[in-house]
């Protein structure tokens, strides 16, 4: 129907975006769909590790080093899908390499908008900015508004939109473990290691709520081990639960038993972990700033809040916190309902179609 | 120590060195680390402590934590300190002698340091020099130097508002101007917007400098004034003969004739600007400026603060063009900025939940008050859909707030409102309420009609005794639905006509609409939350206090106001609230006096002639049936 497929994703794994296109990957597979992903040579060993779990995905994974290395994986497909914007200009040149006839078709799977994680100024944020300028050779798809609309206008590649999808054979409700009594358990994800994941701010307000709430909360943390929280200089309180580094199957363990999940960080170009946590019942009280509105209603399955104010941040908790169980129990099954819709057939069945548009 | 840096250092573990530090009207304070004298890093002191919480410094969010890198402990004894940066003071309780476990992997440089949030960190050179005369940096924005070649100017706010009430919209620090020349003398212009509204009493002008290097502190002037034919002619000023290294907050009071000069000459058609005149030689970053109504505003000390944390978004989320945040609702303050009393009614509206009341309600206070008025909005722990309704009603209109919280219920949450209330006259409103033309002045003019008043309350549909037509029917008070064909405003109309205002004196007033002199409060204390803390009978025992403390309570006979009647509990709850109330109101007042009551207001003439009067009117105005 199109050929074969190859994503290029040189990443170590366990972030959304990676989790994103393995899932995608898995599904293009289930519908008969030759694809792979293709891995740098560094990054190879922690990738494999992390989807151990999927064999059909780890099995078949391709390692590369190098232009010339790349070029030939490149001449063997059909569609090459490019993922991390630093590596763009790189697998484009593989691809100037080639005979026009052997040239794969060129996408581009814009996850987030990556000059934001990168100083003004420096290779990195330019090399970013410098993968959405390639119009004439390759066509974007993004699962957000906001991408399309902010590499649209700052950039002028038109970006088609495709859906989002979760692993609902991993994320999923279970409401007979959720806690019947009174307790409300807040949960949330601090990556020391990323800024833009703001973990000062998210352990600031954690601490804030076990404190301020008191025995009416349960809050529990994960995300990093306790040795990058002490080189990080942070600190939790002894009533916050730190949970340390978890496979995806634990966090969804762990987002079942969850009642609030906070996603504190500046920004969020869709905010999976959020999305996911909807999925296994939880609501979410997640970033205004970015692509979260692509599955938040306000106040009905979630909240979306101006995480710049700790003090909105902790009413949005509060407000939660005191509204009757029926409000609640009828926002766990609104983000139930929402999170539904996002299947990983739907997905590939939207990004099959930019394909079949190219 | 210094007047305005407080900090201690409190533990060292073998690896981590723990403390807190605060200065008044600035950020996040941020410490650096010395080992044996050489530093060694740096730590934000951003974090929550509970104990620094309940000892009442700042919000508690000012500890820091930080891990000594291992390189730097030798295992034999050192000197740590720890020192506010910038202002390079020592924590209390700093320096100490440690030993940590010795080095067990060579020392690498030391490059890096835990800067992860110094709010201003992130406007980075991307800076247009500034030349010898007027430079436009952005549209509306200026600046005239002194000189050629004085130094550069980097803009990174697209919207930069002059009058900023709201702190929504000011999401990074706009302009940083270095100027690395002795005597350098550069004036930024910035075209004000004036409010379309009237502001009463003063204001206060709020912004933030950073200072960067350590030349001699540069002088910062801040003024107003207006610009006609390429020439300034001020008409305010404050100077900050010193601008201290880091970042710092500045508050100035400002007069309410200066608005109104500049509101003058702006008719007169020269524009209004806001100056920011800087001497010395210097590198600073000048925060959006905030004009704020009132003397003092606490509650804006935290918006210093308030701040993507990592800057690399920080200094290019407005740059790609999405500066708007989506729909979350905003933040805004609970405080007025007032510490002294406005003279201008405030009027209290307690809400829980029943969005339709509460936005007919809201709209028919925006649209039939015909005076300057303040509105505060009780949040009593609503559902969200209620609480993102009344946000949205009210907007970023600065004479509004939104006191949120749990609930608590409604005594509880009127007494919040009024402890924290500037008005002059309280108002306290149901929020399954309908005002009508001219209410506010009506209750007002009712209010002032003798100094022994104290309290006013107008008639209505169904308010007990102040009930038109009927106070009473089968069913126990009447609910004096409206005519299917009349509405709030008609019977509002058919009242200013028939009336002649006699304000007549009664024991109790209805606590549905009650106006309240603010002295009344200050004599007797607010309403009983304990006895009542869910409504009924608190207005009838606070009707007694006043009485008793020598006060009048009068109807205002010549203003309506629809009352849906109750939407917040069901009729089982009510009448047993009502005969709770009854209970305590019988053992503090006796069961005479509160008898007594009833016949006082079944006699009052003024009241019982209306009624009549209004019952004729409506019958020959011929209105049909029930609404």
């Amino acid at each position: 129907m199109i050929g074969s497929l190859l994503y290029i994703l040189p990443a170590g794994g366990y972030s959304g975006g990676a989790n994103s296109v393995v899932q995608e990957v898995s599904g293009f597979l289930a519908m008969g769909i030759h694809a792979r992903i293709a891995v740098d040579e560094k990054n190879f060993a922690s990738f494999s590790n992390a989807y151990a779990s999927l064999p059909s995905v780890a099995s078949n994974l391709h390692s590369y080093l190098g232009e010339a290395s790349l070029s030939k994986l490149l001449a063997q497909y059909d569609n090459v899908v490019m993922t991390v914007a630093t590596s763009v200009p790189a697998v484009i040149s593989a691809w100037e390499k080639l005979s026009t006839e052997s040239r794969p078709r060129l996408f581009y799977y814009i996850q987030d908008y990556e000059p934001l994680f990168f100083h003004k100024g420096t290779p990195e944020w330019h090399a970013a900015r410098r993968s959405y300028e390639y119009p004439l050779i390759m066509q974007g798809f993004a699962k957000t508004d906001w991408i399309c609309e902010t590499v649209q206008r700052n950039h002028g590649l038109t970006v088609s939109r495709v859906k989002a999808s979760i692993d609902h054979s991993v994320y999923f409700p279970l409401l007979n473990i959720k806690r019947t009594d009174t307790v409300i358990r807040v949960t949330a994800m601090i990556r020391p290691s990323t800024p833009r994941r703001a973990p000062r701010r998210t352990c600031r307000i954690m601490n804030r709520i076990a404190d301020e709430l008191g025995a009416q909360v349960s809050v529990h943390t994960f995300g990093c081990t306790v040795n990058e929280l002490r080189e990080a200089g942070l600190k939790l309180n002894a009533e916050v639960t730190h949970h340390g580094r978890l496979t995806r199957e634990q966090v969804a363990n762990l987002l079942r038993r969850t009642d609030l999940f906070l996603d504190l960080s500046d920004f969020q170009a869709f905010g999976r972990t959020g999305l996911e946590a909807m999925a296994c019942g939880a609501v979410p009280i997640v970033t205004a700033f970015g692509g979260t509105n692509e599955y938040i209603v306000q106040g009905a399955n979630g909240l979306a809040t101006d995480v710049r104010y700790d003090e909105q941040i902790l009413a949005d908790v509060r407000a939660f916190c005191s509204l009757p169980e029926s409000s609640r129990k009828s926002m766990y099954l609104n983000a139930i309902n929402t999170a539904a819709k996002y299947s990983v057939t739907a997905a590939c069945a939207s990004i099959l179609s930019v394909f079949l548009s190219g | 120590m210094s007047r305005k840096h407080h900090g201690h250092l409190d533990a060292f573990d073998g690896t981590i060195v723990s403390g807190w530090a605060y200065a008044e009207g600035m950020g996040y304070c941020t410490v650096d680390i010395f080992l044996d004298g050489r530093l060694v890093g740096r730590a934000l002191a951003d974090q929550y402590r509970a104990d620094l919480k309940h000892a009442n410094i700042g919000n508690g969010c000012c500890a820091f934590h930080f891990q000594i890198p291992e390189h730097a402990l030798t295992g034999y004894p050192q000197t740590l300190s720890a020192r506010h940066a910038g202002a390079n003071q020592e924590l209390i309780g700093s320096p100490i002698r440690v030993i940590g476990p010795p080095a067990t992997v060579p020392p690498p440089a030391i490059t890096s340091q835990l800067i992860r949030n110094a709010a201003f960190s992130n406007i980075i050179n991307a800076a247009g020099p500034v030349t010898l005369g007027i430079n436009k940096i952005a549209p509306g924005i200026w600046l005239e130097a002194s000189r050629n070649a004085i130094g550069s100017a980097t803009f990174t706010c697209s919207h930069f508002d002059g009058f900023q009430f709201s702190r929504l919209g000011n999401i990074t620090p706009g302009i940083r101007v270095q100027a690395p020349i002795d005597g350098a003398h550069i004036r930024l212009f910035m075209e004000l917007n004036l409010p379309d509204f009237v502001v009463l009493g003063p204001l206060t002008a709020t912004f933030a400098i950073d200072r960067r290097g350590t030349d001699a502190p540069p002088e910062v002037k801040l003024g107003f004034g207006t610009v006609a034919d390429g020439k300034f002619c001020g008409v305010w000023s404050r100077t900050i003969k010193r601008v201290i290294a880091g970042i710092q907050e500045h508050s100035f009071l400002i007069e309410p004739y200066v608005l109104q000069k500049l509101k003058e000459d702006y008719s007169a058609k020269r524009k209004p600007v806001t100056i920011f005149d800087i001497k010395g030689r210097f590198d600073i970053a000048l925060s959006a400026l905030h004009l704020l109504i009132g003397r003092t505003y606490s509650s804006h000390r935290d918006s210093i603060v308030a701040a993507f944390e990592d800057s690399i978004v920080a200094e290019q989320w407005e740059a790609i063009g999405t500066p708007k945040i989506n729909n979350c609702t905003p933040p805004r303050d609970t405080a007025w900025a007032i510490d002294t009393v406005l003279d201008v009614p405030e009027i209290v509206v307690p809400v829980f939940n029943a969005t339709k009341s509460v936005l007919d309600c809201l709209l028919s206070i925006f649209s039939k008050t015909d005076i300057p008025y303040l509105l505060t909005v009780v949040d009593d722990g609503s559902f969200p859909e209620t609480s993102a309704a009344i946000h949205k009603a009210i907007g970023n209109s600065p004479w509004c707030r939104i006191i949120t919280g749990q609930n608590e219920g409604y005594t509880v949450a009127i007494n919040k409102a009024v402890k924290s209330s500037v008005g002059s006259t309280i108002v306290i409103l149901n929020s399954d309420t309908v005002v009508t033309s001219g209410w506010l002045t009506g209750l007002l003019r009712c209010l002032r009609s003798d100094s022994k008043v104290g309290l006013a309350g107008p008639l209505s549909n169904a308010a007990s005794w102040q009930s038109i037509p009927e106070v009473k029917d089968k069913m126990g008070w009447a609910v004096n639905r409206l005519p299917a064909d009349a509405s709030p405003d008609n019977m509002a109309e058919h009242l200013r006509l028939v009336s002649k205002p006699a304000y007549p004196e009664v024991p109790v007033l209805n606590g549905f609409c009650l106006a309240v002199k603010r002295e009344v409060f200050d004599v007797i204390g607010v309403f009983d939350e304990l006895a009542f803390p869910m409504g009924y009978g608190e207005e009838n025992d606070f009707c007694l206090r006043a009485a008793d403390a020598g006060y009048t309570l009068r109807v205002a006979d010549d203003v309506y106001v629809y009352h849906h009647k109750s939407k917040s509990f069901g009729a089982k709850r009510r009448s047993s609230l009502s005969d709770r109330a009854n209970k305590v109101l019988t053992h503090r007042y006796g069961a005479a006096r509160m008898n007594g009551l009833s016949k006082q207001m079944e006699k009052c003439g003024p009241l019982n002639d209306l009624r009549h009067t209004v019952q004729a009117a409506m019958e020959r105005a011929g209105h049909r049936g029930e609404e």
